[in-house]
């Protein structure tokens, strides 16, 4: 007896998988328009409020570029990895023309738009789920040296975009002494190899002082990381 | 409530103070990149922040050096000319490559220092590397006296022809006159036997002049090096006439340096006047006496015979008696020579005691009474006594008189004293009869006169 419930739990479970699985990948397109975005979440390097809802917004805009069919990975940061705690493809209907609509079969709207609201959900929590939790402390630079390693110099065409403050830890951005001493005391020692594929940023904290300290960081490492906002492009 | 003040204000000075040593953050940050890029001014700027430990990286005197370094080496003259000061703080050799190296970039920065680097850097003894080294120095335009002095030096020696040889040599001269260092590297090329520039009297001549001694290091291993020594003088030949003013130079130096059978055989050959050496008693003391007081016993024997007989060719009777008297007072090994030597002073004290000092007298008849002195000699100097009591004996105190009588009845045998009293008889009898004749009865108040005792000191008080 024990055994057949076994059976049918071990079966019930797989079709479960499957049928998520399906779900994950049924919105996908394999278009040359439709778009993979990768999206690297670094909410612990955040510890301002305004910075946090400016992150949040940065993503908010970026969400709202996703097009159906879009490919969605979210990778969550933290002190020692990451998670990938979303790869979906955006839910939604491919546009038809009427006639198409009546023939084919193949997307209910009532179900894509359930999907999307699933989807949607899901996306907001993978993204802003470890957002609040702002006590550990942490190396900038080790965050920088993370992210180079979700790809280790290789290339890709997806669109990459990072929810960073680069903001090292404990300075104050407006601060140029506290940058000053931060570069003193760290740059010289600092042995980061970075190869990074083009990159987005956002929720980046848009203080000239960070910027310039970034800038004069890959120049001296010969990093191309230029801070685009994925929002402007 | 004034040291509370005071203390106030000595820590709001003293964080000032830390706060301005570490502010140079803002500049270090604007370097860093600079050096980093490989700009040798921003290196050298870095490098003393590093070196002073004005930023927040603090102190780290191996990163500063090495920003200098590297700013020194891409040519930044602020950088050399603070390395080569370091380097001559430290004592470091490299200043001297970098003043060089500033040098040719027309910098006029080591003008004043180059002598004293040059100084530094010179090995003790010249070999290719440091000659060529010397020769780009003085082709370059360093021909201040250490360089020149140097160059001179390496050709020489056969280890550079930046000169010719001739005016080497000729600098070296005019150098050695008054320059005790030039006098010491000419010394090995004038001791060095068989060559053209051989001259060991110059050497002996002029090393006291350029205030060296013949004992100083330095000279004895130069002249260990050249044979300036006894077995030196000994080899070569005593009689030939092309060396007969070198030869006994070469023996002299020798002595002069301390060897103690040089100097014996230079006092004899003095007394002598052997081996060409001119016959000089008074020179042959002055060797003669540096051996006295030799660790060699048979060396310190013979020089003081050789010295005691000087002395009594001389007839130098303080000299003779001195020596005499500290080797019997000290009991040395040569106080025999010594006693043997002693009826020197005896004869002198017979022949001429009016006219010495009582206490010479005195010191004589006391070693005369030791016991190794010979009877004969104890016997002069007993007579003697006699004698002296005759001639200065009213003029000496009683005790004095009294003590040489004693000595006199304790250096005489029984028949030294028989023979004086025959002698005295004698004489007695002499002028007896001399008296007879020319006044009768005077025999008898003679002999009351001679056995008359002379006065005791009481007795001639009283008078």
């Amino acid at each position: 007896m024990k055994s057949i419930f076994l059976k049918l739990l071990i079966t019930t479970t797989f079709c479960l998988l499957g049928s998520l699985t399906w779900a994950a990948d049924k919105y996908c397109q394999k278009s040359p328009q439709s778009k993979t975005y990768d999206i690297h979440i670094f909410g612990y390097t955040y510890k301002d409020m305004n910075a946090k809802k400016h992150m949040a917004r940065g993503l908010s805009d970026l969400f709202s570029g996703i097009a159906v069919g879009d490919r969605v990975k979210v990778y969550n940061h933290n002190a020692t990895g990451y998670n990938l705690t979303l790869d979906q493809c955006a839910p939604g209907c491919p546009e038809t023309s009427f006639f198409e609509n009546l023939i084919s079969t193949s997307c209910s709207t009532e179900v894509a738009k359930r999907d999307r609201k699933i989807f949607n959900q899901r996306f907001a929590e993978a993204a802003m789920g470890d957002l609040n939790r702002n006590d550990a402390s942490y190396n900038i630079f080790k965050s920088i040296q993370d992210l180079n390693d979700v790809y280790k110099g290789e290339r890709t065409n997806n669109i990459v975009a990072v929810a960073i403050s680069m903001i090292p830890d404990g300075i104050n951005p407006t601060d140029p002494t506290a940058f000053n001493k931060f570069f003193v005391t760290n740059v010289p020692n600092l042995k980061i190899t970075l190869q990074f594929p083009p990159v987005c940023t956002i929720g980046t904290s848009p203080n000239s002082e960070v910027l310039k300290f970034w800038r004069e960081v890959f120049d001296l490492k010969n990093v191309k990381f230029d801070f685009k906002p994925c929002n402007k492009e | 409530m004034k040291r509370v003040f005071f203390s106030i204000a000595l820590v709001i000075s003293l964080g000032t103070f830390a706060q301005e040593k570490t502010n140079n953050d803002g500049q270090f940050r604007e370097l860093y990149p600079k050096a980093v890029a490989g700009d040798a001014n921003a290196s050298f700027s870095l490098g003393k922040i590093y070196l002073e430990g004005t930023s927040s990286a603090g102190k780290d005197t191996g990163k500063g050096l090495s920003y200098i370094q590297k700013a020194a080496s891409a040519g930044n003259v602020p950088a050399i000319k603070y390395l080569i000061d370091s380097n001559e703080r430290s004592g470091y050799g490299g200043a001297l490559e970098l003043c060089q190296r500033l040098q040719k970039m027309g910098d006029k920065y080591c003008a004043s220092k180059m002598d004293g680097l040059v100084e530094k850097s010179i090995p003790k003894t010249a070999n290719t590397s440091s000659c060529k080294k010397m020769g780009d120095l003085y082709d370059n335009g360093n021909q201040g006296g250490v360089v020149k002095a140097e160059v001179m030096n390496c050709v020489l020696q056969g280890l550079a022809t930046t000169v010719p040889s001739e005016e080497a040599m000729s600098y070296l001269r005019s150098q050695a006159n008054t320059d005790t260092k030039a006098f010491l590297r000419l010394m090995s090329y004038a001791l060095k036997s068989g060559t053209p520039d051989w001259d060991p009297l110059y050497v002996e001549e002029n090393l006291p002049k350029v205030g060296l001694s013949f004992k100083d290091t330095q000279v004895k291993e130069i002249f260990a090096k050249n044979g300036i020594t006894f077995e030196g003088c000994r080899k070569m030949e005593r009689l030939r006439k092309d060396t007969l003013r070198q030869r006994p130079s070469v023996c002299r130096m020798a002595a002069k340096s301390g060897d103690e059978e040089a100097a014996l055989y230079v006092g004899e050959s003095y007394l002598g006047g052997k081996d060409y050496f001119p016959d000089e008693p008074s020179e042959a003391s002055v060797y003669i006496k540096e051996v006295l007081s030799s660790k060699n016993p048979a060396l310190a024997s013979d020089a003081l015979i050789l010295l005691l007989d000087l002395y009594r060719k001389q007839i130098k009777f303080h000299d003779h008696f001195a020596l005499v008297s500290k080797e019997i007072k000290r009991n040395s090994p040569n106080s025999k020579a010594a006693l043997a030597s002693f009826s020197f002073e005896a004869n002198y004290m017979q022949k001429n005691h009016p006219s010495m000092a009582l206490d010479d007298i005195q010191s004589i008849v006391d070693i005369a009474d030791v016991n190794d002195v010979a009877q004969s000699v104890k016997s002069l100097v007993g007579k003697t006594i006699d004698e002296i009591i005759k001639d200065r004996g009213r003029m000496m105190r009683a005790v004095e008189r009294d003590s040489l009588l004693d000595y006199k009845k304790r250096l005489l045998t029984q028949k030294d004293l028989d023979e004086i009293e025959a002698v005295r008889q004698a004489a007695m009898a002499k002028t007896a009869d001399t008296k007879v004749t020319a006044e009768g009865n005077l025999p008898k108040k003679l002999e009351a006169v001679a056995e008359k005792k002379e006065p005791t000191l009481l007795e001639r008080l009283l008078k």
